[in-house]
Parts: structure tokens; sequence; C-alpha cells
């Protein structure tokens, strides 16, 4: 694909600002109300599709692992940011952004425009916003790696500490041998 | 209703403040323990939940006080060339409660590393002198492990036998046979067989984040038991603002706030100490009065100074065959001493020990594990998740700390808790003989996962320091230079001893804890022989 619309630094601090602006430009009330947590009590459609598009991206399928909004990443998501205040109003920082960026440049919501021009805008995102990419990246993982399902796929077995353990081999000592004939390593020392 | 006086008043329920409890109350005295924080629910560990790798990042059972914001609480400023990232817990048991429960011990010569290294200072005892305290505390808290290791003296039986290698520890071990260096199975808190009616260990894994069946050795399941029954009383939910001092310059007690944040004096003919090497120097910094106006036994102006953390260096090895290092109890399954002794062609002064651990499980692979390496996203994820998990052993590089003046805790001039307690500003940076060190590790580290066979080695760099709080109120013979004797007793208080990881004259290349604990029982007979002075 040719990078047309490859974003430069300037370009992307300039379509983060834009996004600023729009929510000033409503005025206090609306950007008061992107902040609070009532006010997100679920995802709306269009968040819902931008973030879906994204944790796709960030995790997509392989010939044997789901990507991660098939492995149940959605709906975990939805769950944590209806607990836990800090995430979503990260999480719908984030999405904004992109929902921004993808308009300004594509002219269309991010969850509309191909895979290639996501994974463009997530990587502009993580070269000039990191800290905001990692908290995304990283809660998609999160979303990823405490599925169940995803576990058997790769060879993870829980054993929370209210069940049995794993089985493992009894201490061998003969694997010692070699040590054992080692020299006192510790120095000697006046305890007086 | 005032408090009845004790003989004996404890801050703190950690693993000093527990052996000091118990030792006593097994001796006869009254003892009276102040704890800010609560018991814990084991049931509701994150080890027994399925999304018990987010307690890593975020939550209530985070462990740093910073993240995790329980109400009891308090904050810590984090600064320096290095700033560090603070680590404890508070509730009965302490930092014991999320301990990996690793548990080495000093060598002699780190009691003697001015005689030896003509580095820092001596202690004022000796290895031979603190011997028996070691082996009581074993005893008392349930230690698993093998005696006969090499690169110390010879030790007691352990009281339950060593606990699976694992195919990490038997990997990595051949490595350490194939270059010729040390290397030996753990000492670890935590038992392999049933002990004084706790289970032993059912090799779950996850032991940072609690353990709910009691088989790791944290001092809510070991020492407080025991000291209940004996008639010791534990106060919970008790924040200590103070110590307070008579007109002789006698600690009398402890004002401190209950839970429902209302003021209380408890008094006491003796008062320890044990609020870890952070939370001790803050209360000694926050008694401030007309007759200790720079604290309490703080003539020399070294509470809180020399503060010592342990250098850290991760490196994890990939393998292309399962390791399965999530399998088994954290602790640490081996260890090498072979870099542990001063060896000047090196570089550096002292040593270090490489601690050959476990992993935690897919979720902190993918966010970077410990060396900060997350597995990419996008195309190439799965193929790289599938490299590195389960196909990691980690090398661990624990490296001695030489105490530093200009390393301190102090009173943070703006920061509170939310009694409105001034809270402690930790002020760090590395040594240059800390950092030559690291990177010796390093390379020797590397050394061994090449040997034991890993085709790719993920390496930490130069990571933030964290983990063991030491040696801001430091044992030695020389008021000007130390601020307790070498029982723990306050050069300028004499009814006051400090010990915990602020004890510590030097930091020694081990996990603190096993000393701690034996530290404090020997604090303890020694209060306890002095006992006609405190009438």
């Amino acid at each position: 694909m040719t990078m047309s619309h490859k974003f430069t630094r300037r370009r992307f601090l300039e379509t983060a600002l834009a996004g600023s602006a729009v929510i000033g430009a409503k005025g206090e009330v609306e950007q008061t109300h992107a902040l609070k947590p009532a006010a997100f009590t679920t995802l709306d459609p269009g968040q819902r599709e931008a973030l879906r598009a994204a944790m796709d991206e960030i995790i997509p399928s392989s010939d044997v692992m789901p990507a991660a909004s098939a492995a149940g990443g959605l709906e975990y998501v939805e769950r944590v940011c209806e607990q836990e205040l800090d995430i979503r109003v990260d999480l719908q920082q984030v999405l904004n952004l992109l929902g921004k960026m993808s308009e300004a440049h594509f002219h269309m919501a991010f969850g509309r425009i191909s895979s290639a021009r996501r994974v463009e805008i997530l990587t502009e995102l993580e070269t000039h916003s990191p800290e905001v990419f990692t908290r995304l990246r990283d809660l998609v993982y999160e979303s990823y790696y405490t599925q169940p399902n995803v576990w058997k796929l790769i060879g993870y077995e829980l054993h929370p500490t209210n069940g049995s353990g794993p089985h493992m081999m009894p201490f061998d000592d003969s694997v010692l041998a070699k040590v054992r004939k080692m020299p006192k390593l510790y120095r000697e020392v006046n305890q007086g | 209703m005032p408090n009845e006086q004790a003989d004996v008043l404890v801050i703190g329920s950690g693993p000093a403040g527990a052996a000091v409890t118990k030792r006593l109350t097994d001796l006869g005295a009254k003892v009276v323990c102040l704890e800010q924080g609560k018991w814990m629910k084991p049931n509701q560990y994150p080890s027994t939940q399925t999304t018990w790798e987010i307690a890593l990042h975020r939550g209530p059972c985070h462990f740093s006080p910073n993240v995790r914001k329980r109400p009891e609480d308090y904050p810590v400023v984090q600064t320096g060339g290095h700033p560090p990232t603070i680590l404890m817990f508070n509730a009965v048991g302490g930092s014991s409660i999320h301990y990996t429960a690793h548990w080495p011990r000093l060598h002699p010569s780190d009691f003697r590393v001015k005689t030896l290294d003509g580095v820092a200072d001596d202690w004022p005892i000796s290895y031979k002198e603190l011997e028996p305290y070691y082996d009581q505390n074993d005893r008392e808290m349930g230690v698993a492990g093998l005696a006969g290791d090499p690169a110390n003296p010879p030790r007691a039986p352990r009281p339950t036998p060593p606990l699976p290698l694992g195919i990490l520890g038997e990997t990595i071990g051949r490595g350490f046979d194939k270059l010729g260096w040390h290397w030996w199975v753990s000492d670890n808190g935590i038992i392999s067989r049933p002990y004084e009616g706790r289970p032993g260990c059912d090799l779950h894994g996850k032991c940072m984040l609690g353990c709910p069946i009691g088989a790791k050795a944290s001092t809510d399941v070991t020492y407080w038991p025991k000291a209940l029954r004996q008639g010791a009383v534990l106060k919970t939910s008790c924040r200590v603002r103070e110590i307070t001092v008579d007109e002789q310059g006698r600690a009398r007690g402890a004002v401190y706030y209950d839970r429902e944040g209302k003021l209380h004096e408890q008094t006491a003919r003796v008062v320890v100490l044990s609020a870890n090497g952070v939370g001790t120097a803050r209360l000694l910094l926050l008694s401030k009065s007309n007759l200790f106006p720079q604290g309490l036994a703080n003539g020399s102006g070294l509470v809180g100074r020399n503060f010592m953390l342990h250098p850290f260096r991760f490196l994890e090895g990939q393998f292309e065959q399962r390791i399965d290092g999530h399998d088994g109890p954290f602790g640490i399954p081996a260890y090498s001493q072979q870099f542990y002794e001063t060896d000047r062609n090196r570089g550096f002064t002292r040593g270090y020990m490489l601690m050959l651990e476990r992993t935690f499980g897919p979720l902190h692979h993918a966010w970077g594990s410990f060396v900060g390496k997350p597995i990419p996203w996008g195309a190439g994820h799965h193929q790289e998740m599938k490299k590195r998990f389960p196909h990691i052993i980690r090398v661990t590089v624990l490296g001695e700390d030489l105490p530093v003046e200009a390393n301190r805790v102090e009173l943070d001039p703006e920061v509170k808790d939310s009694s409105g307690i001034p809270a402690p500003r930790v002020v760090y940076t590395y040594s240059e003989n800390s950092l030559r060190m690291l990177k010796h590790a390093a390379g020797t580290a590397r050394q061994a996962l090449e040997a034991a066979g890993a085709v790719e080695i993920l390496d930490s760099g130069v990571i933030q320091p964290a983990f063991h709080l030491l040696g801001t109120a430091r044992m030695g013979s020389d008021p000007k230079r130390s601020v307790v004797n070498a029982w723990h007793q306050s050069h300028e208080v004499k009814n006051l001893f400090l010990v915990d990881g602020s004890s510590f004259t030097t930091s020694a290349a081990v996990n603190p804890t096993s000393t701690i604990g034996a530290l404090a029982l020997r604090c303890a007979d020694g209060i306890w022989a002095r006992r006609r002075e405190w009438a």
C-alpha cells in the first residue's frame, strides 16, 4: 500500500489537537460528560466497532489462534470498563482519538477503514503517543490472556490455588553431585 | 478508656514484629502489637482467581502502596537519580504476605566487609552469634531446603525437604554444571510437607500474590497464631503517628489512630519499632520533640540515611523445549553464589547472587515479563508468543548495595497519608560499584543461560531499583556512625529498640527476610535479658 496518508509527527499532533478542540467546541458540559463514569455505562455502537477493529489488529487471528474479539475480548473489556473508572476514561480517550485520526485522514470511522489503514493509524499512535497506545495494547492483551479458551490453545493450565496443583517430579538429589565436589566457596572470617 | 500499659509495645506485625512478639510472649512478657493493616482473607487472594495476573498490574493486592491505595496504606514519594519503586504490604504479616519466600542467609564475610574489603562498616555482630537464631527462625517459620551447600557454612537439616526443581531448575542447573560454576537448590520459606498444622505446598505457583493454603511462611500463619495463643495482643487498623517520650527522654509508648480515626496512646516499658526500612525511619523522623528535635534516636543524623536496595537485573533465556516455568512454587528453585565473594579483578567490590527463577503466566509474558519486552502486537504476535511461552527461564541478578549516605528516607514536605501524616520520600541513586556489578552479572547470567541451551536471551538492562528496604537505622558500635547497638537498642533512647530491614549495617547479596527474623529473635532475647532495667 502506498503511504499517501502517512502521518508526520506534526500531522499527528494536529489531529490529536483537533480532537480536543471538537470536544472543547461543544462546551464545558460536553467535555465533563466525556470524563464522567456514569455517562459511559456501555460502549455505543460506533465505539464498540472501533474497539473491535483495534483489538483485532493488535491480536489478529492465525491458523490456530482466534482474534482478540472472537476470543471474548470485547465483552471482557466492557465488563472491566463497567467496574474501573480509570480504564473506562482511558479507553474512551483512545477510542475518540482513533476516531478523530481516521476521520481526519481517511474520512471514515476507524471501524470502517481497511485493515492496512488501521495498522497505519495504530502504528502512528504507538510512535507519537506511546503511553496511550501501551494502555490500549495492555488492555487488549489482558482481555485475551485471561480467557480459558486461549489458555487451552497455548498449553497453559491455571491450577488455581484452591484446586489441585501441577504434577512435578520430586527433588532428585543426584542433580547436585557435581556441585557437592566443589571446595568451600565462602570466606572464613574471625568471628570474634 | 486508656490502654493498659504493656511490658513491650511492638509496632508492625511483619517478619520482625511477629518474631519479637512471639519470642517475648513465650518468655513471659505482656506484649501489645499495633498493626496499621488488617488480617488478610486468604480465600480472596488473587491467586485463587482466573484473573490473578491482573494483580501484578493494578488493584488492591498490588505490591506497591502507590498503586493499590488501600485505606491502610501510605503513599511513598520516589525520587533521585534512579527513583526506586517501593514495594511493601500493610496487613497482619506485613510484606511477608507477598514476598517470594526465598530464604538464604548472609555469609560470615557479610558481617566483616570493612575488615575484609575495606568498604562500609563491619556489623557489630558475627554470623556465629546469629546462627542459632537463624535456626530458631527456620523452625518457627517452616522452611524447605537442603543442607550441604559448599557456598555457605554448614547448617542444620532443613525442617522440610527441598521443593521440586521442575524442568526449569534442572535445565539451568545443567548449564551451571557445564561451566563448572556453583549452584544449589534454594531454601524457601515454603514448606514441602505438612508442618505444625500447615499443609505442604501444592505447587500451584503464584506465591507472591498470597498463599491461600498457608504453605508459604507469612507471619500471619506462622508466628501470629502461636503468639496469640500465648497471650500476645494484636491490635489491627492502628496507624501510629509518633513514638512518645517522657521527661527523662525514655520512650513512653505510641500515639495511634484507630479505624474510626480516633487518637489513642498505648504505653509500654519498652518500645520496639519494626515497620520496615521505610516505615521505621519515617516514624522516627515524625517523632520530634523538644528533647529530640531531629527526630527520635537521631542524634547521629543517620536515621533514614544509608538506604539500601539490592541492585537487580533480569535475564530471560528462551528455550526450544517447553520449560513450564509457571508451574511450581514461585520461591526460588535454585541459586548460584559463584560470584558472591569479593574478587577485585572483576572491577567492583563485594558480589552478587544469581537466582534461577520461575515465571508468571501468559499475560505477564505478553506484557513484557520481568525484562520489559512486550510481545509485539499485530501480524507477528502469535508466532513470538509461541516462542516465549512456556519456554522461558529467568536468571535474576541480586547484588550487594553498599551504603551511601545520600540515599535516604526523609519526610515529604507536601504529600500526606489519609490521616494527614507526612509521607516518606525516598531518594535513591545507584552507586558506580552497583552499576559495574550489574554489568558483570549480566554477562555471567547470559553465559549460564547459553550453556543451558537458550536460543535467545532478553535482558532487562538496568531497571528501576526496587524490592528490599534496608539500612535506614543501622546497627553499629559507634553512636556517631549508627543508630542502634548490637542489640538493636537505640544509642540515645535506652528502652527503644529498632529491628527490621532498617537495622542492616550492609545489605549483603541475599534476600533479607530470614535474617530479619533471626535478628528479631535475638533482639527479643536481649530485651528479656535486660528486663530488670525496664521495671
